[in-house]
């Protein structure tokens, strides 16, 4: 009890030490302010000088939300989510007068540069986790849910969407084709989850089993997947319905061997940096000694800004650098995995509050009675995918839970939707339809913690 | 994954750019090899040669790696790549302000001898006074007819005079002979240093606090303002320094936990003063006082977690001053330099002698030690980055380049004249076996 009241004391002081900072606030240098010798002096964008406080704020109280929600036995990313939604932009301007801007709108754009690192450190967890004897155990298991998890519900969506789509206001009116690829796109979409958010519960609750294991290599198998469908889809939308000029999917039309060329770079380049990467990793990291921490957030950041400069995906190249220590070197890259393990809670929580405090929560408001149809509809398919894989590969037992797992959606999702909307944007049904997807994920974030906890309890791989 | 490869392309090519990525490619390498060189054992080794010790001390391979990649050179990070990272760059400052502030408890200051604090502090009241003087007579000079005032002009002349003050703690690459004599004088020599860093900390903090900028960039002195804002400056350190240790208790001793509070307290105290408009080092010394004094929990395991990293962001913000600097300081900057430079060269061997002197009996005057002083602390830079940092003009990166110009001259002499010495020692060394033989 005292322990509770501490933290809740302590989320008091901070968010009220950032609300008297936001209300003080040094008013920014005009563009044309000039120094003593007459010179202009350099002012930062708006946004940038107050990103270090927000940063702060959204770690420190994303940890003490988790440490609360934790003592009721609810999931610490639960806690790091919730936070970043209350005191993020979303909801200040929904309740203005209300509610003060803790963490203002434009500075999402800077916090969202942590998300690549943080992206590369939880790839690097989740990469050491997969080790080859297992992988090779379950393979079999992987490739029967994935197909059925993506038969299920591609089917099942597009399926149930056309049958609805005069129901549907944007579909309403679509000719066929438009409609149909609209669906094959929803669908996809549906498919998605979070790998972020499964490592990291995993990760949390210490949750050991057939089902935790399976859970995260599922999730990344099927992230691995979802690249190729996705972009053959959308190049395929770029021919059916006509693209925004400028938009990706515009400029990969053209020439359809620089998609296949782009998405061979993108996964086997990524795999094959993420392996010299995992190389190098191992041959300095003996060196560290106790700097072993600095060591990772270093690599972190090399990964982060060399995925970004060579446009490779960071969780495909953490996950192989992390893979090829973890199995090539099993004995001297457990220092390594130590560490790091150390430095994730940090990364979990200002990576999460940050996904949080990006929540649509106007499309959720706007949108919550459709939203929760298409999340009880994603819901119902993905039990059944499940339910059918399990029973064709023989894990009907250990993996009655496993679709809790599949349930949470995050980052991919997010970037799904966006670029749907970006690619689409001058279509009338893009904009209802991206916001009706980011109300579904925010939906998906908030429910999919505390259910894939209930599962892995459940399946008995984590104790009460 | 957060984006699809088409994604990808497409933004590629609307920002123009193989060459962008690859800059930014090339710079990653740079930085994050630099900062894995600085964690190896290798380089641990290294440090132990007293010529490699010298040469790192003052911080100028750090500050000459930056120049290389910034825009001065091969313009693989510049200003945008700067600003992009100012949220982290930030926080470094408050990490080496917590530090600073951590050092002084008040169980520790009490051992401190006075001879050690008449010594900094005269060092840094006569040191501040020559090259304040100085600093104000270029810049009076140098500013447009009509500009020059206290108000354009304390945070620049303090700037100086802060750097002017203290010196770097490195003392290994100047004993030339390891005799319990010079060792005390090496543990005097950091002592003072330690306290006149965190004077020099001090007097700029509060100098920056006491000037508001107007939107239109032209500083103002309001001494009413600057009261209330150094009173809020306390009182948010005060808050931030006991929720700090609250949490830390929270955390109990658990590594991410710790972590967590650590990086969130260094970057909160750095980020909330700078939002306020306040130095990013005061408020995060303060905060580190208040760490390091309230409460009794013990905090050892915290300060060697949090001291692993140290040289680290020492180097990062060396390699910021390096990108930040304009080698072309006419004569303004040069004036600055001869004041920086007069200052230690009048000042420091001086008060070193007549500190050292009498406690080792005389052994100060043969030693290359006492020219030790001479040599500019490493903080002179981050004093000068969090000035720019907050007012990024080119007066101020003006003063910076002065600093590091200051710093690499004053490293110059006294390895000379340990070297020399070195090889005196050798020489006695070797007619003395010549002799007994």
């Amino acid at each position: 009890m005292r322990t509770v009241l501490g933290l809740l004391l302590s989320l008091v002081m901070l968010v009220t030490i950032v609300a008297i900072v936001r209300d003080r606030e040094h008013a920014s240098l005009l563009p044309d302010a000039r120094d003593a010798i007459g010179e202009l002096v350099r002012v930062p964008p708006a946004g940038l000088v107050g990103t270090t406080t927000s940063a702060a704020f959204l770690l420190l109280g994303a940890w003490l939300l988790g440490e609360l929600l934790a003592r009721i036995r609810l999931p610490r990313v639960s806690g790091y989510l919730l936070f970043g939604i209350a005191v993020g932009p979303q909801l200040s301007a929904m309740l203005p007068g209300w509610m003060p801007v803790l963490v203002p709108q434009e500075q999402m754009q800077y916090l969202g540069l942590i998300d690549a690192l943080a992206i590369s450190m939880i790839a690097l967890i989740a990469g050491g986790e997969i080790r080859i004897d297992f992988l090779r155990s379950i393979m079999r298991r992987i490739l029967i849910l994935l197909a059925c998890d993506f038969g299920f519900i591609l089917v099942g969506a597009v399926g149930g969407l056309l049958l609805m789509r005069d129901r549907i206001p944007f579909m309403a009116g679509l000719p066929a084709s438009t409609a149909t690829m609209v669906a094959l796109l929803i669908g996809t979409f549906a498919v998605a989850n979070s790998p972020a958010i499964v490592i990291a519960m995993v990760k949390e609750t210490g949750a050991d089993g057939p089902l935790a294991r399976t859970a995260v290599a599922l999730t990344i198998f099927k992230d691995l997947c979802l690249v190729i469908v996705f972009s053959a889809l959308l190049a395929a939308a770029a021919g059916l319905v006509p693209p925004d000029p400028g938009s990706a999917a515009a400029l990969a039309a053209p020439a359809d061997h620089s998609l296949v060329g782009s998405i061979a770079w993108h996964l086997l380049g990524s795999i094959a940096g993420g392996g010299v990467i995992g190389l190098v990793m191992q041959a300095l990291g003996r060196r560290m000694g106790d700097r072993m921490d600095v060591f990772i957030v270093g690599a972190g950041f090399f990964i982060a800004l060399l995925s970004d400069a060579l446009e490779l995906s960071p969780l495909l190249v953490g996950l192989a650098a992390g893979f090829v220590q973890a199995n090539l070197w099993p004995r001297s890259s457990e220092a390594f995995f130590h560490a790091i393990e150390d430095l994730s809670l940090p990364v979990y929580c200002l990576f999460f509050a940050v996904t949080g405090a990006g929540i649509e929560l106007s499309a959720v408001v706007k949108l919550w009675p459709v939203a929760l149809v298409f999340v009880a509809l994603r819901m119902a398919l993905t039990v059944g995918a499940i339910a059918t894989g399990n029973a064709l590969a023989g894990f009907a037992k250990e993996g009655r839970w496993l679709w809790t797992a599949l349930i949470p959606q995050a980052g991919v999702s997010i970037a799904l939707a966006t670029e749907i909307g970006r690619t689409f944007q001058s279509h009338d049904w893009a904009v209802p339809l991206k916001s009706l997807l980011l109300a579904v994920v925010a939906i998906h974030e908030i429910i999919g913690p505390p259910l894939m906890r209930l599962g892995l309890v459940r399946s008995g791989e984590l104790k009460e | 994954m957060r984006s699809t490869c088409l994604l990808l392309c497409a933004s590629s090519s609307a920002s123009g750019g193989g060459m962008e990525a690859l800059r930014v490619f090339a710079a990653a390498v740079i930085v994050v090899g630099f900062g894995l060189l600085a964690t190896t054992a290798v380089f641990s080794r290294l440090q132990r040669n007293r010529f490699v010790a010298a040469l790192i001390a003052g911080g100028l391979p750090a500050v000459a790696t930056g120049w290389a990649i910034g825009p001065g050179g091969l313009n693989v990070v510049d200003d945008s790549t700067v600003l992009l990272l100012r949220p982290l760059l930030v926080a470094c400052l408050g990490w080496v302000g917590v530090i600073v502030g951590m050092q002084l408890r008040a169980s520790l200051l009490a051992t401190v001898p006075p001879l050690l604090w008449r010594w900094a502090l005269t060092d840094s009241v006569l040191s501040a006074a020559i090259a304040g003087t100085g600093a104000a007579a270029v810049l009076s000079w140098w500013f447009l007819p009509g500009s020059f005032g206290i108000e354009t002009a304390l945070v620049p002349t303090t700037l100086v005079a802060c750097a002017a003050m203290g010196w770097s703690p490195e003392t290994r690459s100047m004993r030339v002979v390891l005799t319990p004599s010079t060792q005390q004088m090496a543990m005097l020599i950091q002592g003072a240093s330690g306290i006149a860093a965190a004077v020099a900390v001090a007097v700029l903090g509060v100098a920056a606090q006491l000037i508001r900028l107007q939107p239109d960039g032209t500083p103002v002195l309001d001494l009413r303002t600057a009261v209330v804002d150094l009173a809020l400056t306390a009182a948010t350190a005060a808050a931030l320094g006991v929720a700090a240790r609250h949490l830390l208790g929270l955390a109990r001793r658990k590594r991410g936990a710790l972590l967590v509070v650590f990086l969130g307290t260094v970057a909160a105290a750095a980020g909330i003063a700078v939002d306020l408009g306040f130095s990013p080092l005061l408020l995060p010394l303060l905060c580190g006082v208040m760490i390091a004094n309230f409460g009794r929990e013990r905090l050892a395991s915290f300060e060697l977690f949090i001291m692993r990293a140290e040289h680290v962001v020492a180097l990062l913000l060396g390699l910021l001053a390096g990108v930040l600097l304009t080698p072309r300081i006419g004569l303004p900057g040069t004036g600055l330099v001869v004041a920086i430079l007069a200052a230690r060269i009048l000042v420091k061997p001086v008060l070193a002698r007549r500190t050292l002197g009498p406690v080792t009996h005389g052994d100060a005057n043969r030693s290359p030690l006492r020219f030790a002083p001479l040599r500019q602390s490493q903080l002179s830079y981050v004093l000068a980055v969090s000035v720019v940092l907050a007012y990024d003009a080119p007066l101020t990166r003006t003063v910076l380049t002065a600093i590091v110009f200051a710093g690499a001259a004053s490293d110059a002499v006294p390895l000379i004249l340990g070297f020399r010495r070195h090889r005196e020692v050798a020489q006695e060394r070797r007619s003395v076996a010549g002799a007994e033989a």
